[in-house]
């Protein structure tokens, strides 16, 4: 094992690791307004499951770029690469992106999320505006995953 | 498209006022516009409607609840029938619930009393006689367990005479006598060691006989609860009926409520008609009667008319995506049929798989077919079923099926002997070209966007504004494709690049003599030009959201070929083999609820922030005739078919 790919699995480490906490606090924050309102509308179960999951989405992202990185240089299914120092740099360097938004986006979109739930607990017939309204948090996670997998692909091994 | 639709006023006499609104209520035509004026009085109908509902409540506890894929369906002439056997039905229901609860209630009451006096069964002597003794005062209580032998050596010392019963949860039951004169001090001192009495129950007859009573009522009882509750199982088998009652007085409830106004001979009512129903509307009152009027007229400047939509089967689906975001307003060019078709294409690019495109065909198709939907959830679940096309499309030209490599070209050349493929561009392998294309496919949407704009303000008969707000930036935005589709895939047509350099050239002037026209003085009118090519940036965010088609599909098509490698790692052996079905089928289960979820969401938000930003205002609110509202039956079989 080289120490580029020690930094790799450090990069796909900080991908998957970040951007799921970030969508853990997230969802978690969703889900405690989720409760609250379901505490008094329990019909509602279905259309605030769909809320809470919504600040989930980058877990899901972070998960994507580290198996992408650990298939890469062939830790999943193959044979390790032999990866130099600085490939190893750009494999982490292209992990950030989606693991440092992946974090913060994730937390402010369960913020938001939450809200959205509580609007639906008043007025049901609103809930696909508050999901439009937080799905608009995730572009940034979109954008900094797009980043990350430009990055990653552009990385030649 | 939009409809336009009509103020119709409807003139009748008294007599005929109910009869119209019943038919009116069948006709669905007609939205309505509430009179100033106080209409009859439904709290008669409405505590009936609540002594339905909770009829309805409490049969669901005997009899299946109604499932999601139960159809019940009604003509039009049983729907209105008063019918007396729904009304005995109703009786029936309530009294057995009545009944039920009486016996339920005695129940309760008789295992209570069982629960005190049971440990003192032994006691044959009369109640009566205990408490008429001339001499001593009889007790029967409880004592704790712990205190039993200090008690029981107190009572010996002082010759009380005394009895040790059953044991129960309060602890040993005794019983005892003391004479009047010591009485209080024996209790007290009992008291202490914890005894608590017990009052004898108001009988005459003894404790043994009194719980053997009560025993036998409790039997009794509890024969009448099963009764009631079979009664009540037979019952809940006509729920239908309930529902169908229901239903109906509501619809009663609804024709009530609708106010007239007055004239010095007649009534009228105002309301909204959709322009190519009005004769319809002319017929279903001719219907009722020969003295009739209807005034149309068209909507005055204060007024603000519903909107009426009418769209092909496949575009009106769509409108419940339109309608999340704001109703069309009724001057508004409809942005259904082309917004239709980019969400459409965009949720079936975002999909991106095969698989996952029959999956939405079944699971949707079946959920029409079996469930059969009303309202806007109806039109939801065929939005996704209908997507499920797209994404079958896709998935074949990305060469996707559950996550795995699959060329549907390469099958069918194959039996033909020939060489081909129908993979045009895997977002996986070549992530690069993935973007350029979602990039290119957010100008055309945008560039349709801002054609609609054109239209609108041709339509106001501002050309001007057409050609600098809308034009100008069309012109910009093509020509930027073309110098990109130069740049990167035509590399000899260096011509391409000097049209798409002039065009957005062309673009740039005309924003810059045009944006600044409506100020007056002239550094306004260069200021205003220069800032609104600034606006470039709030395009350049808009085109670069559309990279989120890239990052959707990509991220269902990785999760789904990640969930594939899982499972192939595992599938060793015979039980590897087992559990990689479980890691397949959770695995594409979580993805593809997941992927849907994301498509809804993004797809949506690209039009209504992108697409719609350029040019719909909405505001309005649909147009929703008087009709009968159903709750519980599914549909009037006869209305459905009069309305193909």
């Amino acid at each position: 094992m080289t120490y580029g790919l020690v930094l790799s699995i450090i990069g796909a480490a900080l991908a998957a690791g970040l951007a799921g906490i970030g969508s853990a606090i997230g969802v978690s924050i969703a889900g405690r307004a989720g409760n609250g309102v379901l505490a008094e509308k329990p019909d509602l179960f279905g259309r605030i499951l769909v809320l809470q999951a919504l600040p989930g989405t980058q877990g899901i992202y972070g998960f994507l770029l580290a198996v992408l990185i650990l298939q890469k240089v062939g830790l999943l299914g193959g044979t390790a690469v032999a990866l130099t120092d600085w490939q190893g740099w750009a494999f982490l360097g292209a992990a950030l992106p989606i693991a440092i938004v992946g974090l913060l986006s994730g937390i402010a979109q369960g913020k938001v999320a939450a809200t959205s739930i509580l609007m639906t607990g008043k007025r049901p017939e609103m809930m696909t505006r508050g999901m439009t309204m937080t799905a608009i948090v995730e572009t940034y996670a979109i954008l900094a995953l797009l980043v990350s997998i430009l990055m990653y692909s552009a990385i030649a091994i | 498209m939009i409809v336009p639709v009509k103020k119709a006023r409807v003139f009748v006499l008294e007599e005929h006022k109910n009869e119209l609104v019943r038919a009116l209520q069948k006709a669905e035509l007609l939205m309505i516009i509430p009179a100033q004026s106080s209409s009859a009085d439904v709290t008669e109908d409405n505590a009936l409607l609540q002594r339905i509902s909770k009829a309805l409540s409490d049969l669901n506890r005997y009899g299946k609840k109604k499932s999601l894929f139960e159809h019940q369906e009604v003509t039009y002439e049983r729907f209105m029938m008063e019918d007396e056997a729904q009304e005995r039905l109703l009786d029936s229901v309530e009294t057995n619930i009545l009944a039920l609860n009486t016996a339920s209630t005695k129940i309760k009451k008789g295992k209570e009393l069982l629960d005190k006096y049971y440990p003192f069964r032994e006691i044959d002597l009369k109640v009566r006689d205990l408490k008429q003794s001339s001499l001593v005062r009889y007790h029967i209580g409880y004592i704790k367990e712990e205190n039993l032998e200090g008690a029981i050596e107190y009572l010996n010392k002082n010759n009380v005479p005394f009895e040790k019963l059953a044991k129960s949860d309060y602890g040993s039951a005794l019983l005892l006598a003391s004479y009047f004169e010591e009485d209080e001090t024996v209790i007290n001192k009992m008291a202490n060691y914890s005894f608590a009495d017990v009052d004898f129950p108001d009988v005459d007859i003894s404790l043994k006989d009194y719980i053997a009573e009560i025993e036998d009522n409790l039997q009794i009882e509890q024969a009448k609860v099963i009764e009631y509750q079979e009664n009540l199982k037979l019952l809940a088998r006509s729920k239908n009926q309930l529902s169908l009652m229901y239903d109906r007085i509501q619809a009663k409830i609804d024709c009530k409520s609708i106010t007239f106004g007055k004239t010095e001979r007649s009534f009228f009512l105002d309301g909204w008609v959709r322009s190519d129903q009005i004769a319809l509307l002319e017929k279903t009152v001719a219907s009722i009667t020969k003295e009739f009027d209807i005034e149309f007229s068209e909507p005055g400047e204060a007024d603000l008319p519903p909107t009426a939509v009418k769209n092909n089967k496949f575009i009106s689906q769509f409108e419940t995506i339109t309608n999340m975001f704001s109703v069309p307003s009724h001057k508004e060019i409809d942005p259904n049929p082309a917004m239709a078709i980019w969400y459409w294409i965009i949720f079936g690019i975002m999909m991106g798989d095969i698989g996952y495109g029959i999956l939405m065909l079944i699971l949707f198709g079946l959920g029409l077919l079996l469930i059969k939907p009303k309202g806007a959830f109806k039109k939801l679940i065929s939005v996704f079923f209908y997507s499920g096309i797209t994404s079958i499309i896709a998935g074949i030209l990305f060469g996707s099926f559950f996550g795995a490599n699959f060329d549907l070209g390469a099958l069918i050349g194959g039996l033909f002997g020939q060489q081909w493929t129908s993979v045009l561009l895997n977002p996986v392998t070549d992530p690069l070209i993935m973007l350029g294309f979602s990039l290119v496919f957010g100008i055309l949407h945008i560039v349709n966007g801002l054609g609609f704009k054109m239209a609108i303000l041709i339509k106001r008969k501002d050309y001007v504004g057409a050609i600098a707000d809308g034009l100008s930036w069309i012109l910009i935005l093509v020509g930027l494709v073309f110098v990109a589709a130069q740049m990167v895939i035509w590399s000899s047509l260096v011509v391409l690049s000097y049209i798409g350099l002039g065009l957005a050239g062309l673009g740039a002037i005309i924003l810059l003599v045009l944006a600044g026209r409506k100020s007056k003085n002239i550094f306004g009118k260069i200021f205003g030009g220069l800032g609104a090519l600034y606006q470039s940036t709030s395009y350049i965010s808009d085109i670069l959201s559309y990279s989120r088609i890239l990052a959707l599909s990509l991220s269902s098509a990785v999760i789904a070929s990640t969930m594939n490698l899982l499972a192939g790692m595992i599938q060793g052996n015979i039980i590897g083999i087992i559990l990689s079905i479980f890691v397949y089928l959770i695995g594409h289960i979580f993805n593809f609820a997941m992927g849907m979820l994301s498509a809804y969401v993004h797809d949506g938000r690209l039009q209504y922030i992108e697409f719609f930003g350029k040019f719909y205002e909405g505001g309005g609110y649909l147009f929703e005739p008087f009709a009968i509202r159903l709750k519980h039956i599914n549909e009037i079989s006869d209305l459905r078919e009069e309305r193909r």
